[in-house]
């Protein structure tokens, strides 16, 4: 009984925690310009994200070494300093948009500016990293993201949600008014939102911090295989909203309170509320995950020590990196670019670096060293390459199409 | 930075041009091979020199690597042809009159 | 590898992360110095950590500067922390020492990161 409370523990959890900043403003956009269009965009990515964090599991179950921290041995100091700067850069862009995110709940919340927000929130996400139990965190903020149900319940009360929702779906082309240039753009944005790097950072060494065996290995499984799929059914919830609101009227959507605003159409101030609560759980969750990815990956390329499990005095130069990230993500905010926009920017950037991302991983996941017998068989090998090329193609494709539609237009 | 002329580090090894005793050019190294001895030092017996750009490439090129199917025949095509081990007694780094080797 | 009898340095060795006895993370192996015997054939003596000794191997602009950034801010004249090749238990996927890690000199940056920034910030000695 213990062990089956456990276990839907950690898949809710994974289902609450896989939404964040990027799916939340990639899957609100893409519904409102090509309704449903794009869906299978989300299936594929998170068929993805799924091989590749069962990989990270596995390496860090059995090895008990985070993936980045092999990264380097495993590829050379030279190319592992280049994915460093790239993924701390990508990480240090994604912190900045999720605590844009929390900054805009908190202002859909409270109608004070969200500007005002920016500092208050980097101070308190230091503070939590600083002072709270990991595992605490990521049970609270995994299961308070399950509020995103909302918006599951919304696309069932809004009127168009039966034959037209699945028509747009299995329609995969381009809509009126679009053409296959911001269509290819909007389908790389949805697939990074999925495949973000800090997911697999956070996760392997979360993993470690855990002290996941080989005992864990059906439960890391399940929370993955499970709770990853679910948790991108409510991407796609937010999506579907965005598709039967905002489609048919045409809307440009810019702003977060455009994100909430079905829920409200639907369930009224109810509904509103717990829509608000949802993205400022997804995103300070996720403003968590991002600014302890940013300082792992440095710390682990370095070899220092890291982690929650040492008090700060032993791994000073990890917490400093934390710090510094957090203050760097807030003073992007500060300069008051569009937090919407920062988001559509990290998302064409972190597709631009995902190849150096997820090369290592598959390398390393079919190590002997590290894995034994556990290494990737053929399976996981062929998802992996074929969703390598899959990257490689999108990481391309992405600046290109990025100029010529200008960011989605 | 070794300040003593008999301390080596990679630095001064990998990446360096290697020549045959006669200075012909051999290649870049790509790395170097130790032994341990019978008095329990790890001397330097081989350097693994490449004629052409990659020395190594994921470690793919090595017999004994496991790795996706696609990824490994590339590695072996691109970089087994080029890459030759060579006694360390029968090269030397850095110039061809070197004081190494 | 301690066990078997060959290694390739660059392959095997290098890149490592450093481990102490009670698994304690210490560093990547940075590089490693050889001195020359009495024949001049090179042989291992220990292994290098530090920044500069990373950049002064990568080479190139970026290397470079790592290495001038870390050497301008060295207080002492200590340099690279140095691990002799005894002080070595076994290499596997990392390498393991025979010694706990405050028995090695401290890495600069992490010192005066935690004297000046870190010690200062209430709850720095606990763990979670």
């Amino acid at each position: 009984m213990k062990k089956f409370f456990a276990v839907t523990l950690g898949i809710l959890t994974a289902i609450g925690g896989f939404v964040d900043v990027g799916d939340l403003v990639a899957s609100s956009l893409s519904g409102a310009r090509f309704g449903l269009a794009l869906a299978w965009v989300v299936v594929v990515g998170v068929v993805g994200i799924c091989a590749y964090a069962e990989m990270c599991g596995r390496v860090v179950a059995i090895s008990n070494r985070p993936v980045f921290d092999l990264v380097r041995e495993r590829l050379g100091a030279r190319v592992s300093l280049l994915n460093l700067v790239a993924s701390y850069l990508v990480n240090l862009l994604t912190l900045g948009a999720e605590l844009g995110g929390v900054a805009l709940a908190l202002q859909l919340a409270t109608s004070v500016s969200y500007l005002l927000w920016v500092p208050v929130a980097a101070f308190v996400l230091w503070v939590v990293l600083w002072r709270v139990k990991f595992e605490t965190l990521e049970r609270v903020f995994g299961l308070l993201g399950l509020t995103l149900v909302i918006f599951a319940v919304a696309v069932f009360r809004l009127p168009g949600h039966g034959p037209e929702l699945w028509h747009q779906a299995l329609s995969p082309v381009p809509t009126h008014g679009e053409n296959w240039n911001t269509y290819g753009y909007f389908a790389i944005s949805l697939f990074a939102s999925a495949m973000t790097p800090y997911e697999v950072f956070f996760f392997s060494s979360g993993g470690v911090e855990e002290k996941w065996g080989p005992r864990e290995l059906s439960e890391m499984r399940s929370n993955v295989f499970v709770g990853f799929p679910l948790g991108g059914g409510l991407a796609l919830a937010l999506m579907a909203v965005a598709a039967q609101v905002y489609h048919p009227l045409n809307v440009k959507l810019d702003t977060l309170g455009q994100v909430a605003l079905p829920a409200a159409l639907a369930v009224g101030k109810l509904g509103l509320a717990i829509a608000i609560l949802a993205l400022f759980a997804v995103t300070f969750g996720a403003a968590m995950e991002t600014g302890l990815s940013s300082a792992y990956v440095v710390a682990q390329h370095f070899g220092w020590a890291w982690g929650k499990l040492v008090p700060p005095r032993r791994a000073a130069r990890f917490h400093t990196v934390l710090l510094v990230s957090v203050l760097v993500g807030a003073a992007v905010l500060l300069t008051t670019i569009n937090p919407i926009q920062l988001t559509e920017y990290m998302l064409v950037f972190s597709a631009v670096v995902l190849p150096l991302t997820y090369l290592p991983i598959l390398v390393v996941a079919n190590d002997r060293r590290y894995l034994q017998d556990h290494v990737n068989g053929k399976l996981a090998n062929t998802v992996g390459v074929v969703y390598l090329v899959v990257i490689v193609v999108a990481a391309v494709a992405a600046v290109p199409l990025m100029i010529v539609t200008g960011a989605g237009g | 930075m070794p300040s003593d002329d008999r301390v080596l580090t990679t630095a001064d090894l990998i990446g360096q041009p290697a020549y045959d005793l006669s200075g012909e050019y051999v290649g870049r190294v790509a790395d170097v091979t130790v032994a341990r001895d019978g008095d329990g030092r790890w001397r330097l017996r081989e350097v693994v020199v490449t004629a052409r750009l990659w020395g190594r490439l994921l470690g793919y090129e090595r017999p004994e690597q496991t790795g996706p199917w696609l990824l490994v025949v590339l590695a072996r095509w691109l970089v087994r042809r080029h890459v030759r081990r060579l006694p360390w007694s029968a090269v030397r780094v850095g110039d061809p009159t070197g004081t190494r080797g | 590898m301690i066990g078997d009898d060959r290694m390739d340095v660059g392959y095997e060795l290098l890149d490592l992360q450093i481990l102490d006895r009670d698994g304690m993370e210490v560093g990547k192996v940075d590089d490693v110095e050889f001195h020359l015997d009495e024949d001049g054939v090179p042989y291992l003596t220990a292994l290098l950590v530090g920044p500069d000794v990373f950049g002064h191997r990568i080479g190139g602009w970026l290397g470079r500067v790592i290495t001038a950034t870390t050497r301008r801010l060295r207080t002492n004249r200590s340099g690279p922390v140095r691990i002799p090749y005894d002080l070595i238990g076994s290499v596997r996927s990392a390498v393991t020492l025979t010694v706990s890690r405050d028995l090695l000199p401290e890495p600069e940056l992490e010192h005066w990161l935690r004297e000046h920034l870190i010690a200062r910030i209430p709850g720095s000695g606990h763990a979670q």
